[in-house]
């Protein structure tokens, strides 16, 4: 548990160090502190793997998360992922001043509840291996999604106040950032589905059945119900612009909901807090 | 010994009607580098002339007489009187040279601060002076030196940090909402010189869909053959709306013409893609209550000019970070200087021990043989090394403390340097980053 500790302590620092790589980058200016942010944020993301790597060898389980510190901390994980991934092909470069608190929040929260027992583990079955892989993968593109989103706003803020600041200079374009987040929407969508699909499947091989009337069950279809509205009416131009950067935050409050909120609530096979 | 020296005017010091007065056009150029390299007080010289300054930089060992010499030569080749001349005009020496070159390169002795021109022109007159010949190792350091700082200053700071004219700012505000401007449709309605500044702007960058309107057909025809884009009849403008993504309107019109209900509707139409208003006109051609609604914005003249405001308040503080950054290549270039004053000196010294050396040799040649005698060159050579080894590293250290000259003057006494005569290349100065060609230094300016 302490080699566990110093682990996750040591790559907490790492994605802090970016973080504050990101806010010298974003409000002192230069660009030399830009490509180290991302180097160190790699650096904490081959670490992370290398965590991940001793986790699985240890417990001897394919995918091993039991508890909500390693729920968080695999979310965080999935996040930077993402946004390493996404990152080749958009221009993301204010992103790590939102994303990294975020991952920050969820990575350090991981550290208080690490004395936390796990709960019962289902990772031999192959649909529940999906369905988590592809729970995280998706909920971290729209966490990228909504960092895009609050940027825009940000943005459009300024452009609609006049207000030209760091914010209106640093920031991308509104085409730019409503891009991200229609295009993080677009990538986690068939990763969501995919859940969905393999969640229903692993009910049916654990309860006989594919649908139980449980919190996360209604939240998840809900959640993916809402997204497909937004990806549809952007799709054949129905809805753009700022209303549609609005409609992103409310699906992501609600895909948070879906991952966490419903803990609150009693679900039988969900709960990360029990 | 040889001293760098500028002698110009500039927007600071010189109206406009002057400074045209003065400029050498970029044909007359080789004559002027022919007439420059007939001065022998100035062995290297260069030539900046912009619309904002023109400056001859130089290398002179008396710079009473290469200033008197260039006030001649501007009086002469101008036909201005020397009088008139003398009013407007300053004449930098050494470390105020350096220092001005590293701020004109760097953008911060421009009328705009931070402009982006000035390096290219910088460039682009070292270029033709190194061609012409006119630059050797002295300039071509100093040159060298200025654009690198210039190149460093844009990387480390925001000098050059947002639009400062109304057109640029209008284009700027473009690209922030739509991104790189390509496929946007452009409606102009009116035919104000600024709104035509800012349309030529945005096709430089790419956009060709553009429709023009104007109250006289034929005004709107001669700016749409001028640009090659599309007359509308000024009644039809509102039909165009639905499908444009900018208009600039500058009409005289007396009440607002782009009204809030209409964007509204229009709005509707167009699936809330947003439109970005430029609204020239004085009195305004746009309802306030427009920038109001969802994915539109507007921008008057106003709070385009306030947007400048910012942006040059904004470079004026960056200007403290860049003084910071030329210090600190000034005194290095000052410092490498130093060690390039100090080096004849040296070299002097060298020469006088090796003649000392060759001579003994030559006295005990006759009773050894010649492998003896190589051995004995060995030792006499390893002596004088270990001999000069402490002075000079103790003249370099006081070089960099500014009192080499001292040691200098004692070493020319106690050794009687004067007499000493050294060859062209050993009188070379030396290149600290040997194979760098003239204008080497990266950047994407083109001469302005």
């Amino acid at each position: 548990m302490n080699t566990h500790y110093i682990f996750l302590a040591a790559i907490n620092g790492f994605y802090f160090l970016s973080f504050a790589l990101f806010v010298l980058h974003f409000f002192h200016g230069g660009k030399a502190w830009k490509p180290w942010a991302n180097r160190i944020l790699g650096l904490g993301f081959l670490a992370s793997i290398v965590f991940e790597t001793v986790q699985v060898a240890a417990s001897g389980s394919l995918l091993p998360i039991t508890t909500l510190y390693q729920a968080l901390f695999f979310f965080s994980w999935c996040m930077v992922l993402v946004y390493l991934l996404m990152s080749w092909k958009l221009r993301l470069d204010t992103f790590g001043l939102i994303l990294l608190p975020l991952v920050l929040a969820m990575s350090g929260t991981s550290l208080i509840c690490l004395k936390q027992p796990p709960a019962p583990t289902y990772s031999h079955n192959h649909w529940f291996l999906i369905h988590i892989l592809t729970a995280f993968l998706a909920y971290a593109s729209f966490a990228l999604s909504f960092v895009g989103a609050l940027l825009y706003l940000a943005q459009n803020r300024g452009l609609k106040s006049k207000k030209i600041n760091t914010f209106y200079h640093k920031l991308p374009s509104l085409e730019a950032l409503e891009s991200v987040v229609y295009r993080t929407m677009v990538f986690g969508f068939p990763l969501l589905t995919l859940a969905l699909a393999s969640g229903f499947f692993w009910t049916k091989d654990v309860y006989g059945v594919f649908w139980r009337w449980d919190p996360k069950f209604v939240a998840s279809t809900l959640t993916w119900l809402i997204y497909l509205g937004i990806l549809y009416s952007r799709y054949v131009s129905l809805m753009r612009g700022r209303k549609a950067v609005m409609a992103s935050l409310f699906a992501f409050f609600c895909a948070m909901l879906t991952f966490l909120g419903v803990n609150f609530f009693e679900s039988n096979v969900h709960n990360f807090l029990k | 010994m040889n001293s760098l020296f500028v002698i110009g005017l500039n927007h600071k010091f010189a109206p406009v009607k002057f400074r045209e007065k003065l400029a050498f056009p970029k044909n007359d150029l080789p004559s002027v580098f022919l007439h420059l390299r007939n001065i022998p007080a100035i062995p290297e010289s260069l030539v900046l002339s912009t619309c904002n300054r023109v400056e001859i930089y130089g290398v002179a060992s008396d710079l009473k007489a290469a200033r008197e010499e260039l006030v001649h030569f501007l009086c002469f080749y101008h036909a201005v009187e020397a009088e008139t001349l003398n009013r407007s005009i300053y004449f930098y020496e050494e470390e105020a040279a350096v220092r001005h070159l590293f701020r004109v390169a760097s953008g911060l002795d421009s009328m705009v601060v931070g402009e982006y021109e000035i390096l290219g022109q910088v460039k682009e007159a070292y270029r033709w002076a190194s061609q012409e010949g006119n630059v050797k190792s002295l300039l071509h350091q100093f040159f060298e030196r200025a654009l690198r700082t210039a190149k460093r200053m844009r990387e480390e700071t925001e000098i050059a940090r947002g639009a400062v004219s109304v057109s640029s700012v209008a284009v700027e505000l473009a690209e922030k909402i739509f991104g790189r401007i390509s496929q946007e449709k452009i409606l102009i309605l009116g035919t104000g010189k600024v709104g035509e500044l800012t349309l030529k702007r945005l096709m430089k960058i790419g956009t060709r869909f553009v429709w023009v309107a104007s109250r006289t057909m034929a005004r709107a025809e001669e700016l749409a053959r001028k640009y090659a884009v599309l007359p509308i009849p000024f009644e039809t403008w509102k039909q165009y709306l639905k499908d444009a993504d900018i208009v600039i309107s500058s009409t005289a019109a007396p009440h607002p013409i782009i009204h809030y209900e209409d964007v509204k509707q229009v709005m509707a139409l167009r699936k809330h893609k947003p439109l970005f208003i430029i609204d020239l006109a004085v009195p305004r051609d746009a309802e306030e209550k427009v920038n109001t609604l969802d994915d539109v914005y507007l921008y008057n003249i106003d709070d385009l000019h306030t947007v400048c405001q910012s942006n040059i308040k904004f470079r004026e503080k960056e200007v403290a970070k860049c003084e910071v950054l030329i210090e600190k290549q000034i005194e290095d270039f000052l410092r490498w200087l130093k060690h390039i004053e100090a080096a004849p000196t040296i070299r002097k010294l060298q020469a006088h021990l090796d003649a000392i050396i060759e001579e003994e040799l030559r006295l005990a040649a006759g009773s050894r043989s010649p492998k003896e005698l190589e051995e004995l060159r060995r030792v006499l050579s390893r002596v004088k090394g270990k001999l000069l080894h402490d002075p000079l590293m103790k003249l370099k250290e006081a070089q960099d403390h500014g009192g080499g000259h001292h040691y200098h003057e004692a070493l020319h006494t106690l050794f009687d340097l004067q007499k000493v005569k050294l060859s062209d290349e050993e009188n070379k100065v030396p290149d600290r980053e040997p194979g760098k060609q003239p204008g080497s230094c990266s950047s994407r300016e083109s001469a302005g």
